[in-house]
């Protein structure tokens, strides 16, 4: 009985949900690095996680929320709802200047700082340390709080922004040819810019508000499905979700074991693994496509 | 780039490279799930949890 419930409800949903959050972000990030045409991007280039952080520190720190009927979600909600607000935000900044990739990457990073001001201001002004304390610990990001409702939540958004991603991958394959080639071949890069945008942010919303911040899957994890499979979005999109998937499961599981009985935050080992074998790449990349 | 023929010349080669690039990133993670289910807090190992995933989700 207690084998069951430690593999069932322990493990298992824990297990779950890395592997669709993993999955999710780094799908998210190669959609955005295809789209953008910029390889350095990340799903959280728009603002995303700031946003979240600030939402997620109003609530712990001043019991602020967006729907403060649902107060044992009060976290989750914030950072969802901030989360979308931040791509709002980002919309409407490039919808001003005419929606291209400069644009969308300069708002989503005006907006990411504006968002990080207001969260280090709740940290300096916030009256109890454990409630700081609290906040630095969600944006360490960790899967200690995976349950199967959480998975019930995230799997069919993650799902469904997978599938609207993947059916824009030719589309993402003519665009990174460039604009020019795009239109000249009947492809509207404005469309396809808003709607990656949009699913981007679902999908990572979605994730982070469970999971909190996960540093470097979104960015790594393109760039690895990229070294064996090549450019080719139809192929690159579901290999970085695998690659995502893959990566975030072993951090978690370093993170369960390395210090056992206690537990690392994810982002850390995300981080740490991540980094070296980035620079890896980096520096044996091949040409490829 | 003067059409879309062009560029699905373009795109249509190793296909059979990208596809297992795809088949060894799943092996990987079928391995993964197993190592983690089988680590972790409490005592359950691996036969302890394939048991219980066995019988609660295929057998049951």
């Amino acid at each position: 009985m207690l084998t069951q419930k430690i593999i069932l409800d322990l493990r298992l949903p824990r297990i779950v949900l890395a592997l669709i959050a993993g999955a999710g972000l780094a799908a998210s990030g190669a959609t955005m690095q295809g789209v953008l045409r910029n390889p350095l991007v990340s799903s959280y280039i728009l603002g995303i996680s700031a946003a979240a952080g600030f939402g997620v520190a109003l609530a712990i720190v001043f019991g602020i929320g967006v729907i403060t009927s649902v107060t044992g979600s009060l976290v989750i909600i914030n950072a969802f709802v901030f989360s979308m607000l931040a791509i709002l935000l980002v919309y409407g900044i490039a919808r001003l200047r005419s929606m291209n990739t400069e644009t969308v990457i300069l708002g989503g990073v005006a907006v990411g700082y504006l968002f990080s001001a207001l969260l280090s201001l709740i940290q300096y002004i916030a009256p109890e340390h454990q409630a700081v304390r609290s906040v630095v610990f969600w944006l360490m990001g960790g899967l200690n709080t995976a349950t199967w409702n959480s998975i019930m939540f995230v799997l069919p958004v993650v799902v469904l922004t997978f599938v609207f991603m993947f059916s824009q991958s030719w589309n993402i394959n003519v665009l990174s040819m460039g604009e020019d080639v795009a239109k000249s071949l009947g492809v509207n890069s404005k469309r396809i810019l808003t709607i990656t945008m949009v699913l981007e942010a679902l999908a990572t919303a979605a994730i982070i508000a469970f999971t909190g911040v996960i540093g470097f899957i979104c960015l790594i994890s393109p760039h690895i499905a990229r070294s064996f499979i090549g450019n080719d979005h139809r192929f690159l999109i579901p290999g970085s979700a695998l690659v995502g998937a893959g990566l975030l499961l072993c951090s978690d599981t370093v993170a369960r074991l390395v210090l056992a009985p206690t537990e690392l935050p994810v982002g850390i080992i995300t981080s740490l693994l991540s980094v070296p074998f980035f620079i890896y790449i980096l520096l044996t990349r091949r040409k490829q496509n | 780039m003067s059409s879309v023929a062009d560029l699905k010349q373009l795109y249509k080669k190793d296909k059979k490279r990208k596809t297992l690039g795809l088949l060894s990133i799943f092996i990987f993670i079928i391995v993964a799930v197993v190592v983690s289910i089988s680590f972790g807090a409490g005592s359950p190992g691996f036969s302890e949890a394939a048991n219980v995933v066995l019988s609660n989700f295929f057998l049951s």
